[in-house]
């Protein structure tokens, strides 16, 4: 039996699409290129597939992540090969071959936010996020309110023609996982925004290196 | 082509934005060329659905098979897509290269309902095209449709160019190269469209003018600028030659039927009467088991879809099934491929049929009786007998399904209480042959639904004469069924009355409705077949503001020998036929299906491969 970890980009149309449409639409990749995927056991037996922290709608990512087994063995380049002509175009492979380190190993995320909004400084935005930053977040037991800074590992801020861009290392693990979304929702409530757009870009362990 | 960052901003804000952006699994983009013909095709209803009609698939396959003619798809924007559309002055785009609407050369409509008509002049109003014909000059696009719903064209023939009566994948190739070739010499749209009606099923509805009789009722149809007095339909004579999409879109997004369709066999040998499609399909044309065995192997390959639905009126009517069965069944089990069949005749359901295409996983089963007493069975020409309908539950039961669902109409012509009560006592009589089963497990119980719906009486159907049940006696015949259901096994689903009731007005209107559609958009409505948009009363105001008697078109008993709105169309099926039928009906004589003999209803004449025609 052989693991293979695909990396992949979630850009441009797929930002429209679901986490549960992407899983759909790779499952039916894996169909169309014929890779003898190992199924789970039971009494509904289905692909054994697994991704990273799913994204929201709307969010692009350039770093992805799926993995899956094949039995019997295949060469990487022959299953990279098969995957790239069987998935849809949008959907761009970057690296296929075996899992080094465990998936559960990611801690974080380093994504860029970039907000549009007319006459808003770096430093006002740094300042905003410099400080405690409460949330409301949706739990199980209802609404509750959170403060989201210890989950914000590092950010910078910068100035664009547009607005400004935040570039941001968020907490990304099963554990701890920040969506970027509530820090755009966080500043809404301080400064006029009209558009946002979130791309995740790199993944790190616990010990902030690459991971790969 | 539709501004980027404009769009981006008009997705944020809808519910389910993959349904705008293209972009799918073996979705066609063709580059503009010189000398082509652009066509975008509509679909007036949300993309699930419309993604989910294997027509769509069909004809986006056959008409960009010539490398001339691009097509792009359009469906109905949800409305919250459309606020967006509005409010960002956006005009409706195709998905394919985004382009809006107006910029092409032909406007194609896939009309399957009547009650998306006003959804199909919604997405003209979106796309900034006239609505009637008569406002529309050289500088717009040609306007056209099809469809099912459009074998009573009139009510909508003051919108159209041309309507394309019968199966698309023949005729509308032709009708599109002769298009792009006429526009390229710098035809008028006139001097072609007395060119059009020359290729088979072509209607061109501004050259009929409609007469009427003090009454209100049609006196004649007129045709001129030498259009033929009648329209035949335009059919596909050898199935197994004929274009199949076998790499059909794989949408991102889930729709309604998300699968692999293999269409077995065009028409139906039963012929119930009050069912449309069993009549314009015909005549009844199969496909062999060779060549759907390769077409599924092909779909697969090409979708990666790991469930195959074999799609006919009445599948088990199909001669090789078990060979085309026991073919599927030597690949598709190893490549994880599930089988299944949409509904089952019970005078042909057995066991080993329900054990190759039925996973253990399915606990259900449908089956269609449609009426409860023999009686009325006899008099829509069903041909199934009780005992059929109990053994074939018998099966169901021995293959360990415990929930059956059964498909009944209300409103029948000649339909009594009695008639209404038959139908708990046979979902009685079902759960009693349960209990009384050697399958039934102890602890076990079973479940029985009884989903009813409102008879319609449809254009070239032998019920096409009757009219439909008053609005109270429908809604009194629902609750009586309700109420003399005694057990608790059962469960009984309805349909809207109100909703069938305008199905049957536009089923048999004529052009005099085409203001009421226009009005009835102009006042919001669309989404007609949505419960949450459906407004009946909105209608009846709409009706009453453009003094138009509904009831005329829905309830009335129409006489044989009136004219009706939709006699200059030729389904291919005999008007003599279709009385003969009728007066059987209210005898209540069966007539047998086509296999055993020919009832000679006129389809013969068509030819068609693999047909059952003498």
């Amino acid at each position: 039996m052989l693991s293979i970890r695909v990396f992949f980009k979630k850009l441009g149309p797929l930002a429209y699409i679901s986490h549960l449409d992407l899983n759909r639409a790779v499952l039916r990749a894996f169909q169309r290129a014929k890779l003898p995927v190992v199924y789970t056991e039971g009494f509904n037996p289905h692909p054994k597939l697994v991704f990273t922290q799913p994204l929201s709608l709307f969010q692009e990512s350039e770093t992805e992540i799926f993995e899956f087994k094949v039995e019997p063995d295949m060469p990487y380049d022959e299953i990279e090969k098969r995957l790239r002509g069987a998935l849809p175009v949008a959907l761009e492979i970057t690296k296929v071959g075996a899992p080094v380190k465990k998936l559960s190993e990611i801690a974080f995320a380093e994504y860029v936010i970039n907000i549009k909004s007319d006459g808003i400084s770096a430093d006002e935005v740094e300042r905003l996020l410099s400080q405690k930053i409460i949330v409301i977040k949706k739990t199980k037991k209802g609404e509750e309110e959170v403060d989201i800074s210890p989950q914000i590992k590092v950010f910078s801020v910068e100035e664009t023609e547009e607005g400004i861009s935040i570039s941001a290392t968020l907490s990304n693990s099963s554990d701890s996982y920040l969506n970027p979304q509530y820090i755009v929702d966080y500043l809404n409530r301080f400064i006029k925004i009209e558009s946002s757009g979130i791309t995740r870009y790199k993944l790190f362990d616990r010990d902030m290196s690459l991971f790969e | 082509m539709i501004d980027n960052a404009l769009l981006k901003k008009m997705l944020r804000e809808v519910d389910k934005p993959g349904r705008y952006i293209g972009g799918e699994y073996s979705e066609i983009v063709k580059k503009k060329k010189e000398g082509e013909l652009s066509v975008a095709f509509c679909f007036p209803d949300s993309y699930e659905i419309g993604m989910s009609n294997l027509g769509i698939k069909i004809l986006y396959g056959v008409i960009n098979e010539n490398e001339f003619i691009r097509c792009e798809r359009c469906f109905a924007p949800w409305v919250d897509m459309e606020k967006q559309l509005r409010e960002n002055n956006v005009p409706l785009f195709t998905l394919e290269s985004k382009t809006p609407l107006a910029e092409f050369d032909v406007i194609a409509f896939s009309l399957q309902y009547e009650l998306c008509y006003t959804n199909m002049l919604n997405m003209l109003s979106l796309a900034g095209i006239p609505f009637y014909t008569s406002e529309r000059d050289e500088t717009h696009p040609l306007v056209i449709a099809g469809g099912p719903s459009t074998y009573n064209p009139e009510p909508i023939a003051d919108f159209f160019d041309i309507i394309s009566i019968g199966e698309g994948e023949y005729s509308l190739p032709a009708l599109f190269e002769l298009y792009r070739k006429c526009r390229n010499n710098s035809v008028s749209k006139k001097e072609f469209l007395k060119k059009a009606y020359l290729v088979e099923g072509m209607y061109v509805p501004s050259f009929y003018k409609t007469e009427y009789n003090p009454d209100g009722t049609i006196s004649s149809v007129i045709a001129s600028e030498g259009a033929p007095e009648r329209v035949t339909k335009a059919i596909v004579k050898d199935l197994d030659r004929s274009f199949y999409p076998e790499k059909p879109i794989v949408p991102y997004i889930s729709t309604v039927h998300d699968r692999i369709m293999l269409e077995v066999f065009r028409g139906c040998i039963r012929g119930c009467r009050f069912c449309q499609a069993g009549i314009v399909y015909r005549p009844y044309r199969e496909k062999t088991a060779e060549k759907l065995n390769c077409q599924a192997k092909e779909c697969v390959k090409n979708t990666g879809y790991n469930e195959i639905s074999l799609l006919s009126l009445s599948i088990s009517d199909y001669n090789e099934l078990p060979e085309l069965t026991d073919k599927l069944l030597e690949w598709t089990e190893d490549e994880k491929v599930s089988l299944s069949l949409p509904s089952m005749r019970v005078d042909s359901f057995y066991k080993e049929l329900m054990d190759k295409v039925m996973s253990v996983r399915q606990s259900g089963i449908t089956f269609a009786p449609e009426a409860g007493s023999q009686r009325l069975r006899d008099v829509i020409n069903k041909n199934i007998s009780e005992e059929e309908i109990l053994n074939a539950c018998d099966v169901a039961f021995e293959g360990g399904k415990d929930s059956i669902k059964l498909y009944f109409m209300n409103g029948l012509p000649t339909e009594t209480n009695e008639d209404i009560i038959a139908i708990p006592t046979l979902a009685k009589k079902i759960v009693d042959r349960y209990f009384a089963s050697p399958h039934h497990k102890k602890g076990r119980s079973i479940s029985i639904t009884v989903s009813v719906s409102c008879f319609v009486p449809k254009p070239d159907t032998p019920f096409q004469w009757f009219g439909q049940h008053s609005l109270e006696e429908l809604v009194r015949k629902q609750k009586l069924l309700s109420t003399s259901i005694e057990s608790k096994r059962i469960s009984h689903k309805w349909h809207e009355a109100k909703v069938s009731k305008l199905e049957a007005v536009f089923s048999r209107g004529d052009r005099r409705l085409s203001p009421a559609i226009v009005e009835a958009h102009k006042r919001g409505m669309r989404f007609d077949s949505w419960d949450e948009f459906f407004d009946f009363d909105k209608w009846k105001d709409v009706f009453s503001f453009c003094g138009i008697d509904p009831l005329f078109y829905s309830d009335r008993d129409i006489p044989f020998d009136e004219v009706l709105p939709w006699d200059h169309i030729d389904c291919g099926v005999s008007k003599e036929f279709l009385v003969r039928e009728a007066k059987s009906a209210l005898t209540g004589v069966t007539t047998p299906d086509c296999r055993t003999q020919c009832s000679g209803c006129g389809a013969n004449s068509f030819g068609g491969e693999r047909s059952c025609c003498p």
